[in-house]
């Protein structure tokens, strides 16, 4: 908790949630417009943008230590290569 | 005779900040991988019935995944300003924002059960007779997933929201601490000496003992409650790990919404 002293600001907080809120109407707005199989994937895309918000902000992981940093990006590194083995696998039995 | 004033003081270790919150995050990446084992089978299913997802997402309420998104990233947002009281010491405030991300919860699961409920009205649950009639194949295992994919992220929430109660426990309550520790002060000192307890403005709260020169060494235990403004700081690590829970239950959350509401 120390080295999170600079960081006690509420405000920063709300404009994260604000940006996140946001986020959410573009994603529903988006999937009114029927892009089809394009639109999964820009919905993808906001949720993964959406979701390192959440990790690098409300987690607190931008201002964490080195160690949990690579850690968390070791077992991002572990899941996708989850999906290429299946990937590369499924589609062609 | 020594008028030698030491104070003692006696603080709370925080422990090994970063240790606890490494095990928090090794827990979390058990939780990633469960919930991300389900995301790439239905990446796969999904790959297999592209079409039938599309009609059966449309039996999905919109409206009601959207302000269930809402009440959770607001949860999470409350979340993190009880933090931030927490390390201000405003802790009236924190307890405020711990029950708003408690009620945030709630009406997320009310929404939820609203949701289900119709559904299993409608005949749409796994096993269903009616399903297994009337659906084809890839909508079932639309039906299959997302029960079981929001089943075990509501599940998630239900904990979370336990686990928010416990933190409320140990932030409200006011224990009853007991320290002990040496105190090697008399090393200091020669002669006969007084051991007294003071008050913070330094008025003599009792003598503990009268030392003379044949005192070797005294250990000092101190019992004691500790005011609200000096809580335990570790309280504000309980908050944060309850916290890092809640914000991946958010996240998971961030990738069911679109995955399972938005596709038709």
């Amino acid at each position: 908790m120390h080295e999170n002293d600079h960081e006690l600001k509420y405000s920063t907080y709300i404009y994260v949630w604000l940006a996140l809120v946001v986020l959410t109407w573009v994603t529903v707005f988006i999937a009114g417009l029927h892009f089809g199989n394009a639109a999964v994937f820009v919905a993808l895309l906001i949720a993964a943008f959406k979701s390192s918000l959440v990790f690098a902000w409300f987690m607190h992981l931008k201002n964490e230590s080195g160690t949990i940093k690579w850690m968390v990006a070791t077992l991002f590194v572990v899941f996708a290569i989850f999906i290429g083995i299946t990937f590369t696998d499924y589609p062609f039995r | 005779m020594s008028n030698h004033a030491a104070t003692l003081v006696a603080h709370k270790h925080p422990g090994d900040v970063e240790g606890v919150k490494i095990g928090m995050w090794l827990f979390l990446f058990t939780e990633m991988l469960l919930f991300g084992g389900l995301f790439i089978a239905y990446a796969v299913y999904r790959s297999i019935y592209s079409e039938a997802f599309h009609t059966a997402a449309a039996n999905l309420d919109v409206t009601l995944g959207a302000v269930n998104t809402i009440f959770l990233l607001t949860s999470s947002l409350t979340v993190v300003l009880g933090i931030v009281a927490l390390q201000k010491g405003k802790q009236k405030f924190a307890v405020l924002m711990i029950w708003l991300t408690v009620l945030f919860a709630l009406g997320f699961m009310v929404n939820k059960y609203f949701e289900w409920s119709v559904k299993i009205h409608h005949g749409i649950y796994p096993g269903s007779p009616e399903l297994l009639a009337s659906h084809d194949k890839g909508e079932i295992v639309f039906y299959n997933l997302y029960y079981t994919m929001t089943g075990l992220h509501g599940l998630h929430v239900i904990i979370g929201l336990v686990v928010f109660f416990v933190v409320l426990y140990f932030i409200k309550r006011r224990p009853v601490v007991t320290e002990e520790m040496p105190f090697d002060i008399l090393k200091h000192v020669r002669g006969g000496t007084r051991l007294a307890v003071l008050s913070e403005k330094g008025d003599e709260l009792g003598t503990v003992a009268e030392l003379d020169d044949k005192v070797e060494l005294v250990d000092i235990r101190l019992t004691y409650e500790p005011v609200i403004e000096k809580m335990d700081p570790r309280n504000i690590i309980k908050l944060e790990n309850a916290g890092l829970y809640w914000h991946l239950v958010d996240v998971i959350w961030i990738f069911l919404f679109p995955l399972f509401y938005l596709i038709s």
